[in-house]
């Protein structure tokens, strides 16, 4: 490790200051003003000089909150991930914003689809300023604003079976934000041709349901298949807490999946219906 | 025997009126298949997904036992 007067590592431990947190603990931080200044001394993106101050056990501030929960080793990995959500609407929108908030050093957005009125109910980047834009597009702007440590691949284009392997080789992980059967089943083959772990989710009302869907788990094809008529989301509509609250789940699951941590819903499908206040496990 | 039958999402509007807002106990004959019980609320069967036994996968065709919670599910595709 170079500490030479100089180098980013000799940076990054001037930069560094002692705070206490709120449990009374200390802790060695960098703020983002000091990263962003050393990352256009040292000519690296701010992403590098967090895993280099997190190398040496010093927080980014931004991430002091995560402490006590996410230890800084899991820190790093999670920042050396790359993660995939298809679908940057009612649940794409609130997994981005968890997504890059925890410090995934890498999503990759794909929508094709623009944002319109009736998204205003639910959609999290949906605002009066985003009507008639691209939703990965908007995505991308909003993880920039929250996070610059997080790298975006931005795909303004819907997912198919020409283009999944392509855009979806070399993450780590997929989050389903879909709204549609037809893409889930491309999603859950390529997943599974590409050896990448899949959490699903989905709403109707207020209900809904998460799921991780590991390459070799059993093909449950009923979990994708249509039903006749009108679907169930359109019968009962999306109101807002539905995504909300699956997209926090979906989270979660990805940084179980990720940090190899907690149980897993694998080979089962979590049930909320948020109108009861249940939540239950159904098994395959 | 009696069973208890959960019924999720669109479904739930085939419950009986004198029902809970998402499960019915109801008394079926022994041996009788999740089919039947389908059957008897007229809940067209090409709606039904998922058919759940004690919170474990089954088919329309499992014989339910005294005492089960059957969940029934349409397909939920929303995002």
């Amino acid at each position: 490790m170079d500490r030479s007067p100089g180098s980013l590592e000799n940076s990054i431990d001037v930069s560094a200051k002692t705070i206490t947190d709120p449990a009374g603990k200390n802790a060695s931080v960098i703020f983002e003003t000091d990263a962003l200044r050393i990352s256009g001394i040292h000519q690296c993106t701010l992403k590098d000089v967090y895993a280099a101050a997190m190398g040496k056990n010093i927080w980014p501030m931004r991430y002091i909150r995560n402490r006590g929960s996410i230890r800084i080793n899991e820190q790093i990995k999670l920042a050396r991930s790359r993660v995939a959500v298809i679908g940057a609407g009612g649940l794409g929108g609130y997994v981005i914003e968890l997504l890059a908030r925890t410090g995934i050093g890498r999503i990759t957005v794909v929508d094709g689809g623009c944002f319109d009125e009736s998204n205003l109910n639910r959609q999290l980047l949906a605002d009066t300023a985003a009507i008639g834009k691209n939703k990965a597009s908007v995505a991308a702007e909003r993880i920039g604003r929250i996070n610059p440590a997080v790298a975006v691949d931005l795909h303004a284009v819907y997912l198919d079976g020409g283009n999944a392997e392509g855009l979806l080789d070399g993450c780590d992980l997929v989050v389903d934000a879909l709204d549609n059967m037809e893409t889930r089943r491309v999603l859950k083959k390529t997943c599974r041709t590409l050896k990448t772990p899949l959490v699903h989710g989905a709403i109707s009302g207020f209900e809904g349901r998460v799921m991780g869907i590991f390459p070799d788990d059993p093909d449950i094809k009923a979990l994708f298949e249509n039903g006749e008529g009108p679907t169930a989301e359109a019968l009962m509509g999306t109101p807002a807490v539905a995504p909300a609250a699956i997209a926090s789940l979906q989270v979660m699951e990805a940084l179980k999946i990720l940090l190899q941590r907690g149980r897993h819903f694998r080979k089962t499908m979590l049930y909320a219906d948020l109108e009861s206040g249940t939540f239950q496990d159904f098994t395959f | 025997m009696k069973i208890e039958l959960y019924l999720y999402a669109t479904l739930a509007k085939y419950l009986p009126e004198n029902a809970g807002s998402r499960s019915v106990t109801l008394d079926v004959e022994d041996n009788a298949r999740i089919r039947d019980v389908v059957g008897r609320l007229t809940i067209p069967e090409k709606s039904i997904k998922l058919v759940f036994v004690n919170g474990v996968h089954g088919q329309m065709d499992t014989v339910v036992d005294d005492g089960d919670r059957v969940g029934l599910f349409p397909p939920v595709g929303g995002g």
